[in-house]
């Protein structure tokens, strides 16, 4: 019965592609509507192929690797609850491809896990996502893997979520654009040392979440429209959140779901039309959370915590209704406080560079700008 | 030679004698001693005949006039008369006359209380009369003396009348009077061509042409031809009227339509009575306005050049079965021999002629190389053909030549009269000196004509006019030079440049012109190498010297146009340039000012052409100096100086208010002198415009250039322009794009944007390099470039990011419009050609054509990035070169790559509306 199988197999390969030594090579267009295994022989996927996913089909690539340029990934289906592409052990490279209403849950049917809700699982080995484009697909999920690289991405209208990195340990999620997404574009559990710079997050209902998190870097990042800019779940400490903008941000630009961890530090963030700034809810840490050099503009609340202390030195509130509200026990000692107009350059146009006589030009505390520029 | 010769004894005779000082100089006077005698009340004797009395009104004696009686020259006087006549003969008797047996030749002799003027012909005699009245000093005096003379070449200039003299009618009571004034004033440079009726043409009612015929006749009395310019069009619509059947639109017409504003020519070659109809009509048209032994050149289909000449391809059903694609030359032959055989048998003194199409002979000197046959079927052998099969005195007209042109021509065509018009210069200055080369029409044994087109473009430049007349009637002028089918007009040699013509033929026309009290200053004025077109439009003006610099017979209007010319330098625009400028400007305001005391007593002519200048000069200075000023501005920002950039713009701002306001008054003061600008003329780059320009460098000027982030969309400026429109429709497809038309390339309203695409080459230059480059560098702005403007030499663009695109060498052909993107999969561009790109050190090659060669480059130039694409954003009609009309977008490569651009630039990615 194996055999006959690995004799059917090879006919089915030698039809679609053919096989090399190490790989088998994917050109011009290829149906999977049936599970495909490659363990220990990777599969490349060249330019111009078309993959289209069908039923049941899906391909998992066991201690193998798996290397997709300039392709096109489609599905005339949704395979619920389960990977249409799953990488095991192995090295994955996905560079300049189109992928394309791959699905692995009904969209807009209650939530699915975010593992078993992405199309495409990474489980360990290292991984290169670069240049893709990824339109009304579930996400695309790391676990425990190192070496993510995520980059130049476009996840439009993702279902549930564009990226998912659990237990990931470094990973660099740069320069991607998240656009619509239904629900958490970017969504980040148990992750170390990640690197996550100079994304777009334009009308996501949360752009990122960050769940348990640390020793992170969270900088240049945007976030135009949607419910929530960043969301907290859990205890996560040592993170740095820098000149990250948000505009238009319906609920709030930071909200803490739960307590954070200790020695998070938010700086020179822009805060600009939003309904929050940070609604921080109860933090329990004994360690403060500082909040300098940021800027709030035309925001409904600045700081808002229910719970805990905060230290805000530097920081500035022009055409905030409340700048802050600490209940109950809460503090937020907010030394140095500018609230006159900071004379962004055309803040309507989203220019929120400063003029030559902004206030906030070196009133920092370090004496840097407070607000995005430096 | 020898008439160098006889001209240099002129000179001789001149200095020994102090004779009188003639313009154009003539072949041959001596003066003959004895004492000067007093014309100012002689009677005037002249035989009968229009050009004889012409001559008469010319004498400048207040004495009876009046027709010779019985054939007798009795008493003092001075007496006009053909040689031929026996009143003629007489005189040459009398005076011992050799009168030069030459076409509008004349003999006079001045001696006793007595003066013989006898023509050769009555043309003769009135160049005669007119020669004679520049013997005759202010007090009416005349020194005894002989003179012999003739032109070298028949058919002299070509004055317009609808861009130049009609404006010495406007505001006049008497308009008819006031356009015969000035025709005098072109009779009296001995020029004897005028054109431009615009006016008129066979749709205009019967009233008008006879108004204008009036004004031909009385300028064929002078000896002056109306060149008029007919078409093989069976039918034609224009401003005065349309004589095409009802149901005829350009739709429905089967054949070759040309449509341009002001009218519609319907065309084709297959019926011969619809031919004959249209030629009489013509003719009717010419009889009628007076026009009936005019200079007739008869236009053909304009378009196609040698590649399909007069679109043959797009002939009708009928035409083709009556010719094959091979017999365009037997098609022409037939319509020509129509229209020819009925001009001149209803107006048998005409002068019949075309610029058989294509009308380029240069185009004969193609490298060998590039003659294919259907070239060799479209010039010179259908060329040949016409010759054989055309009437011998029928003329062919062309661009002026160079000998080497001239050569191969005459292989082909051994003797027919040729009609050339200079190479239709678009001059900056007031005065030109290119004229010096219009003799080399000039051939042994030939009519030709000189006909200038250039000098007439926006007004009749009386002093160039002069020049040509120089030039013509005298072949061997002493400033004369042959046209060696080069450069024909140099704004480097021709406003101030040419020795010869700058010290001794420009004093001798202005003192002849304007009399010697205000010669000088018109002579500073007109040697200042001012240059107000190009104060007007400076890179517009740079662009087409280098584009005639590259190619002599480069014509705007035409892109076809080519010769063998070999590319020379390119004209720089500089700083100093401008500055040169201020300096010229100042001078003329001063002259003027001096002259204006002695420019009372002018004639009405003249005395509105002066005006034109004194109400100019103000403004040429005012502008001079605003455009220096920003040029410094925008040069102290590029090197990153904006505090000196802004002290200057500053200084300048309110020094521009007040030449604009010292220009003002004075045109305010002279509003009630009449002038020859124009109706309702105002200078165009007037103080609202210096002061916008001033003001958008000095916003650059206060600008601090600092990167910005993209915000939700990325904000995209682009220049505007055809593909500037095409782009910015393609952008505006992007939800995340917000793509707007920017109004300047000032670095404040760079400053607004993430990125910006500029396409098109009308920015001043110093802004250009200054700003762009600034915005990239220090704003960390994206720049997208077009087409030359990466840095093509031929362009006047020299590379603004070299470490992206060290170069921009040429210009490619790519008809197939075949091009690879980087990874090798290949791509079509919109147009059919594109500039080559040479990568910088920096430059990363993001396409090329399918040959391999770079034709966009992208990288990165300090804090922002840089994207040059040698390709436009233009949709070419069906592979040819014509651009689609309408509303296009961008497609294949060109779309893709102003995408990537703005990813590029940007970090974002674009999602289009709707996804």
């Amino acid at each position: 019965m194996t055999r006959t199988l690995a004799i059917m197999l090879a006919v089915v390969f030698a039809v679609m592609g053919f096989v090399s030594a190490d790989e088998t090579v994917w050109i011009g267009e290829h149906i999977v509507d049936q599970p495909l295994r490659f363990a220990r022989k990777g599969l490349s996927v060249r330019p111009g192929a078309k993959v289209v996913f069908r039923g049941e089909g899906r391909i998992t690539i066991e201690n193998a690797s798996f290397v997709a340029d300039g392709a096109a990934f489609e599905s005339d289906g949704i395979l619920t609850n389960a990977f249409r592409i799953s990488v095991s052990g192995g090295k994955m490279d996905m560079t300049r491809c189109r992928v394309s209403c791959v699905r692995s849950h009904e969209p807009s049917k209650g939530k699915a896990h975010y593992i078993f809700g992405a199309f495409w699982s990474q489980y360990g080995g290292g991984s290169r996502l670069v240049g893709n484009e990824f339109r009304g697909s579930s996400a695309v999920t790391y676990a425990n893997a190192t070496g993510v690289e995520v980059r130049d991405n476009l996840f439009l209208r993702s279902d549930r979520a564009g990226v998912c990195l659990f237990h990931v340990v470094n990973p660099v999620v740069v320069r991607n654009e998240f656009m619509k997404s239904v629900g958490d574009a970017l969504y980040l559990n148990a992750a170390e040392g990640a690197d996550v710079r100079e994304n777009r997050f334009t009308d996501c209902a949360v752009g990122m979440v960050n769940m348990s998190c640390c020793r992170c870097r969270f900088s240049g990042n945007s976030f135009f429209g949607g419910a929530t800019g960043i969301a907290f779940r859990w205890a996560g400490g040592e993170n740095l959140y820098s000149a990250n903008l948000f505009e238009d941000v319906k609920g709030s630009a930071f909200t803490a779901i739960e307590a954070m961890g200790a020695d998070n530090v938010f700086a020179n963030n822009l805060v600009s039309r939003c309904g929050y700034g940070w609604s921080l809810g109860k933090q329990k840490s004994k360690r403060r959370i500082v909040l300098r050099d940021n800027a709030v503009s035309e925001t409904g609340t600045g700081i808002s915590i229910a719970e805990g202390e905060v230290d805000a030195p530097n920081n500035a509130f022009w055409k905030v209704r409340t700048p802050v509200v600490a209940k109950g026990e809460a503090k937020v000692s907010t030394p140095k406080m500018v609230t006159s107009d900071p004379l962004f350059k055309d803040p309507s146009r989203g220019d929120y560079r400063l003029n030559p006589d902004s206030p906030l030009l070196n009133a920092g505390v370090n004496g840097g700008n407070i607000g995005l520029y430096q | 030679m020898k008439a160098r010769l006889a001209i240099g004894t002129t000179i001789l005779a001149l200095a020994a004698f102090a004779a009188p000082e003639f313009q154009p100089c003539v072949k041959e006077y001596r003066a003959l001693g004895g004492r000067e005698f007093d014309v100012s009340t002689l009677p005037v004797v002249h035989e009968s005949g229009e050009s004889l009395a012409a001559a008469a009104g010319e004498v400048p004696s207040c004495g009876e006039r009046s027709e010779v009686a019985d054939g007798k020259a009795e008493g003092k006087g001075i007496f006009v008369a053909v040689a031929a006549s026996d009143f003629g003969k007489g005189l040459a008797r009398r005076f011992s006359l050799s009168v030069p047996e030459k076409p509008q030749g004349y003999a006079i002799a001045a001696k006793d209380g007595v003066v013989a003027i006898v023509g050769s012909d009555p043309v003769g005699a009135f160049y005669g009369a007119v020669t004679f009245r520049q013997m005759v000093s202010n007090g009416g005096k005349v020194e005894p003396g002989q003179v012999r003379d003739w032109p070298d070449i028949l058919y002299r200039g070509n004055v317009s009348i609808g861009r130049g003299l009609m404006r010495y009618a406007y505001g006049e009571k008497d308009r008819k009077a006031a356009l015969k004034s000035a025709i005098d004033e072109v009779a009296r440079l001995k020029l004897n061509m005028v054109c431009d009726p615009f006016l008129i043409s066979p749709n205009s009612p019967d009233k008008e042409l006879s108004w204008w015929r009036e004004i031909f006749r009385y300028a064929r009395a002078r000896g002056i031809y109306a060149n008029d310019y007919g078409s093989t069009a069976l039918y034609l619509r224009d401003n005065a009227g349309s004589n095409v059947p009802t149901g005829v639109t350009p739709k429905t017409w089967p054949c070759v339509h040309d449509h341009r504003p002001w009218g519609d020519w319907y065309y084709c070659w297959s019926d011969d009575a619809l031919a004959e109809a249209a030629a009489n009509r013509y003719a009717d048209y010419l009889l009628k306005a007076g026009m009936e032994d005019g200079i007739i050149v008869i236009h053909p289909v304009d378009g196609g050049f040698w590649q399909d000449p007069e679109m043959w391809s797009r002939r009708c059903a009928k035409c083709r079965a009556r010719w094959n694609d091979h017999e365009r030359w037997k098609a022409s032959a037939n319509q020509f021999g129509i229209l020819f055989r009925v001009l001149k048998t209803r107006c048998p003194r005409a002068l019949v002629g075309s610029c058989i199409y294509p009308y380029t002979f240069n185009a004969l000197m193609t490298p060998e190389s590039e003659r294919s046959e259907k070239w060799k079927e479209s010039m010179p052998e259908y060329w040949l053909n016409l010759d054989r099969n055309l009437d011998k005195d029928f003329f062919f007209s062309s661009w002026i030549c160079g000998d080497a042109v001239m050569r191969e021509i005459r292989k082909l065509i051994p003797s027919r009269q040729f009609h050339f018009s200079d190479t239709y210069p678009q001059s900056a200055g007031i005065f030109e000196a290119y004229h010096r080369k219009a003799a080399t029409v000039w051939e042994a044994d030939s009519a030709n004509m000189f006909s200038n087109q250039g000098s007439e473009i926006l007004r009749v430049q009386w002093e160039s006019m002069a020049l040509i007349a120089d030039c013509t009637w005298n072949k061997d002028a002493p400033e004369s030079e042959r046209f060696d089918g080069g450069t024909y007009y140099d704004c480097e040699t021709d406003h101030a440049g040419n020795t010869v013509v700058f010290t001794e033929t420009l004093p001798r026309i202005c003192r002849t012109f304007w009399g010697r009290e205000l010669a000088p200053a018109m002579e500073q004025v007109l040697a200042s190498g001012i240059m107000p077109d190009y104060l007007l439009n400076p890179p517009g003006r740079v662009s087409y010297w280098n584009n005639v610099r590259r190619n002599a017979t480069f014509d705007p209007l035409l892109s076809d146009a080519t010769s063998a010319q070999k590319p020379v330098g390119q004209i720089v625009d500089t700083l100093e340039r401008m500055a040169a400028q201020v300096m010229a400007a100042e001078k003329c305001v001063a002259a003027l000012d001096a002259a204006r005391e002695k420019a009372e007593s002018l004639p009405a002519v003249k005395r509105r052409y002066f005006m034109s200048f004194v109400k100019m000069a103000t403004y040429w200075l005012a502008t001079a100096k605003a455009r220096l000023a920003v040029r410094r501005g925008n040069a102290l920002v590029g090197a990153g100086r904006s505090k000196e950039a802004a002290a200057i713009l500053e200084s300048a701002r309110t020094e521009a208010e007040r030449d604009y306001e010292v220009a003002d008054v004075n045109m305010k003061a002279l509003a009630n002198e009449k002038d020859a600008l124009g109706f309702r003329y105002a200078w165009p780059y007037g103080r609202d415009k210096a002061l916008a320009e001033i003001d958008r460098a000095l916003s650059s000027a206060r600008v601090v250039l600092k990167p910005r982030r993209v915000g939700r969309v990325v904000k995209v400026g682009i220049t505007a322009g055809e593909s500037g429109e095409a782009t910015k429709r393609y952008l505006d497809r992007f939800v995340n794009v917000k793509a707007e038309i920017m109004p300047s390339i000032s670095l404040s309203e760079l400053d607004k944007y993430d990125c910006v695409f500029v396409m098109d080459r009308k920015w001043d230059k110093d802004e250009f390099y200054a700003n762009i480059r600034a915005y990239v560098e220090r704003g960390a702005g994206g720049v997208y470039l077009e087409g030359p403007l990466a840095g093509n030499r031929r362009f006047d663009v020299r590379p603004v990011f070299p470490e992206i695109v060290a170069a921009s060498p040429k210009q490619c052909e790519n008809f197939t419009q075949k091009a690879k993107r980087r990874d090798g999969s290949e791509a079509k561009t919109m147009y059919v050609d594109y500039f080559a790109l040479v990568p910088g050190n920096a430059g990363e090659v993001v396409a090329t054509a399918a040959d391999g060669t770079p034709l966009a480059v992208k990288g990165e130039v300090g804090l922002g990035k840089a994207f040059c694409c040698g390709t436009f954003n233009l949709e070419a009609v069906a592979g040819s070169y014509d651009i689609a009309k309408g509303e296009f977008s961008l497609s294949g490569l060109n779309a893709e790559l102003a995408k990537e651009a703005v990813e590029y630039f940007s970090g974002a990615k674009l999602v289009e509306k709707g996804e």
